[in-house]
């Protein structure tokens, strides 16, 4: 009976334990050399936090990833570095996990958790998203107190690409050019040169019938056009038209180069693009089953060499297994203008609405890009014991036996396009594309102006939500534009999106007339 | 209470973690449900923000998907509950009966195992099944002379194979309570019933069955509470972003993820949990109260 009386504490005392260990994501542990951009575990990591002096100023990052076994150390490092640069600033890494990203924030900031800086990625979660829901603070008086380097070092048109009604609550991540890779189309060079095909096609549909040949002799079902990354339109393919440069929001609106807003489902372009897709989908180049391939698989097949619209990005992993890879960059009509539409920038760092001291952002960032050694020591970590200096822009990983490096951060986080290096074995056409920028590039009109759909918001998420349903599968070629266009154009009218282009074209024109576009 | 407590401490404090998670996340969490009426600002937050009614339920309620997604919800999930709690009783049933002891530990064990895989492994398992190219389904059906099915395009057959893959991965835990259920009943009920020339479908039917009506319907009334909770991580797993399958698988929980994901609106997702948590509430307590008049001890309160 004492025994059992025993047995029943112990278990009782190690349920209650457990029960409050699961509610906290202290002592979170994961593999040696985990990049910050696999997504893992959904457990959050918290900041072991030390007692602050009154000078001291806290700077907390919410960063998606999981976090690097030395991340804590290098933090340590940066906090260091500040300090013997004259700013007593702590900085601390919070990191959350990807599959939990979503909710975990909006729930920190729902709890009004308090921290300094969040990542925004525009495409997911946009900065006016953020602004709209009272997320972020307004930085430009801080910006003209201590930002004289961030605000040289970021060119003016890029502060305006992620400002809201004028303010800006962010700090732009000014780290890649997103013109070349939204307007060019890359494939493998090797595979149309062995089998004679012409790697300057004039338009989508003879690239297209170039890659049905190749799929053809190649023989492999995992080589397909694997192309669903952000369901974002394909600039690419439409540049054969004559109303190019034009501008595509959400798969909502249209814009074109003169600013007319119209609903982009009612759009030739749209149906072009359409048919474009539905051509492969018939000639086999896109998988049947595109609709339901989980985006890791497609990254996968990305990473092997089995897509067919290749990433350049992605070439030193390919060349681990096909090292005659070659991948050509090429823009249809290459006369015209390149266009990254209406994403100039797809990452931005947030001053928190909730941080004591929202200057701790700003001060941060001009310190980060003020010297190359501090960028270097957030990028790759402390020298000599996680990197090496390889000179010309290059960088060398100190990894372990395993060939894992125990730190690891994404020049995409807060890198800058002047401080950002490559990997030393990255191949050498990489670096005018990742460290370029294309000066002559198109910018759209829309640049700078962000939609609120608070009025319409009930009408926004619908249309959001139908989209997916109705107009991806026409989108992709998986259903013929003729059969599926006026049941999806019904069921959008029917959500109403009428109303949410009516309001988007109101509120673009305001801007438009208030800034003189 | 008190003297309860002083008499049973152990048991009280095993139920200790339960309490503190339920009086966590289940109470101190109900303050928040304020946002689904609010113009939920995370700086002013719960306290200062804009109350706007139902301005939230709008986006929901005025969607044109508001009826399929409810329908496909609760339609499935009344599939689910059905089919999940027949196969269990049948295989409990079975099981009970049979006398090899490795068999019935094997069987069990093999039932059991889909219950412990994630939905994502489970999804895995399902392309493979019914993958358009190389599937093992269609396969089959090459191999035999018929024509190959384009599953990911034809929204027709998904309810069915949504039902058998719950079946599949939650019978087996619901057998073990099952059989818990059966070793509880009294043996000499069973004995008596031999005695008196019963076969043992006799038995099975006028005694086993009765008698665990109370488990089947409190398994049931449980399950129940959740009917307008789509199984969230099942259907995103399964059906992924196919728009194409939506007609007969989107579920509440897929629709709002999908509507929500550029907005993030908290405020809007409250209210449509709060309908969903109020619409379970309401089927509880009307099943409850059937189960109450219906059987002997099967009620939940």
């Amino acid at each position: 009976m004492k025994l059992k009386k025993t047995a029943a504490l112990f278990l009782a005392l190690a349920l209650t334990a457990a029960a409050f260990a699961g509610c906290s994501g202290a002592g979170e542990s994961q593999a040696p050399g985990n990049s910050s951009s696999t997504p893992a575990s959904s457990t959050e990591s918290q900041p072991v936090s030390e007692p602050v002096n009154d000078e001291e100023m806290l700077c907390r990052y919410v960063v998606p990833g999981t976090e690097p076994d030395d991340s804590a150390e290098v933090d340590a490092a940066i906090t260091e570095k500040l300090k013997a640069d004259g700013i007593n600033m702590k900085f601390e890494r919070i990191y959350i996990p990807w599959d939990a990203w979503d909710q975990k924030v909006n729930l920190k900031m729902t709890t009004g958790d308090e921290f300094e800086l969040i990542h925004i990625m525009e495409d997911v979660a946009s900065t006016s998203s953020y602004v709209a829901k009272g997320g972020l603070a307004p930085i430009n008086d801080y910006l003209d107190q201590y930002g004289d380097t961030l605000k040289k070092i970021i060119p003016e048109n890029i502060w305006q690409a992620v400002a809201v009604n004028g303010k800006n609550y962010s700090v732009p991540v000014y780290y890649r050019d997103f013109a070349a890779s939204s307007s060019k189309v890359s494939f493998p060079k090797h595979l149309f040169e062995k089998y004679n095909l012409s790697t300057d096609p004039k338009d989508s549909y003879e690239l297209i019938d170039s890659f049905a040949t190749i799929l053809e002799n190649e023989n492999d079902p995992d080589l397909r056009l694997w192309e669903k990354v952000n369901n974002s339109t394909s600039y690419m393919h439409l540049r054969h038209l004559d109303s190019w440069p034009f501008t595509v929001v959400d798969n909502l609106f249209y814009v074109s180069n003169e600013g007319d807003v119209r609903p982009w489902l009612e759009t030739e372009e749209f149906q072009e693009e359409c048919k474009i897709f539905r051509y492969a989908y018939e000639k086999g180049v896109i998988h049947p089953d595109i609709l339901t391939y989980p985006h890791e698989k497609i990254s996968q097949f990305t990473e092997n060499g089995k897509n067919l619209v290749a990433d350049l990005y992605a070439l030193e992993s390919i060349r681990k297994t096909q090292p005659d890879y070659e991948i050509e960059m090429y823009a249809i009509e290459p006369e015209k203008p390149l266009s990254a539409g209406d994403y100039p920038i797809m990452n931005a760092n947030g001053i928190s609405s909730t941080s004591p001291n929202p200057e701790a952002g700003v001060i941060f960032f001009n310190w980060l890009y003020s010297d190359q050694a501090n960028s270097d020591l957030l990028n790759f970590g402390i020298e000599g014991k996680h990197w090496k200096d390889a000179g010309d822009r290059r960088y060398e990983a100190i990894t372990d036996e395993d060939g894992l490096s125990a730190y690891t951060f994404g020049d995409w986080e807060m890198g800058h396009k002047d401080l950002v290096r490559l990997p030393i074995g990255s191949p050498a056409e990489l670096a005018p594309l990742a460290l370029e920028m294309n000066a002559d590039a198109w910018v759209s009109n829309v640049v700078g102006f962000k939609f609120d759909p608070d009025s319409v918001s009930a009408e926004y998420a619908a249309c959001i939500a139908e989209i997916q349903s109705s107009v991806y599968p026409i989108r992709y070629g998986v259903v013929p534009y003729e059969d599926g266009y006026e049941k999806s154009l019904e069921a959008m009218k029917v959500a109403g999106y009428d109303k949410v282009v009516e309001e988007y074209r109101t509120q673009f024109e305001a801007w438009r007339k208030q800034n003189n576009k | 209470m008190i003297r309860d407590i002083r008499k049973n401490p152990f048991s009280y404090l095993l139920i200790l973690p339960a309490t503190i998670y339920v009086f966590l996340f289940g109470y101190c969490t109900l303050p928040y449900l304020v946002i689904a009426f609010q113009k939920f600002n995370y700086k002013q937050g719960i306290f200062h923000s804009e109350f706007v009614g139902l301005k939230n339920f709008e986006f929901f309620f005025k969607s044109p998907k508001f009826l399929e997604v409810t329908f496909n919800t609760v339609f499935l999930n009344f599939m689910f509950i059905g089919f999940v709690i027949i196969f269990a009783l049948i295989f409990s049933l079975m099981l009970n009966e049979a006398r090899g002891k490795i068999f019935r530990k094997v069987t069990q064990s093999t039932l059991l195992l889909p219950n412990f895989m994630s939905w994502v492994v489970v999804s895995y398992i399902v392309y493979a099944l019914f993958a358009s190219d190389y599937g093992i389904v269609n396969v089959f059906l090459k191999s035999i002379g018929a024509s190959p099915v384009s599953w990911y395009s034809s929204p027709g057959p998904w309810r069915v194979i949504l039902v058998l893959i719950k079946v599949w991965k939650d019978t087996g835990m619901q057998v073990v309570i099952y059989l818990a259920a059966i070793t509880g009943i009294d043996t000499s009920l069973s004995e008596a019933a031999k005695v008196d020339g019963a076969s043992r479908l006799q038995t099975i039917r006028h005694i086993i069955f009765p008698l665990m009506i109370p488990t089947v319907s409190i398994l049931a009334l449980l399950s129940i509470g959740k009917i307008f909770y789509g199984d969230f991580g099942m259907i995103y797993g399964i059906i992924g972003d196919n728009g194409v399958l939506y007609p007969t698988t989107d579920v509440i929980d897929t629709y709002v993820f999908r509507a929500m994901r550029k907005t993030g609106d908290p405020s809007q997702a409250m209210a449509v949990g709060l309908y969903q948590s109020l619409m379970g509430f309401l089927f509880v307590f009307g099943s409850n109260w059937i189960a109450s008049k219906k059987t002997d001890g099967g009620a939940l309160f």
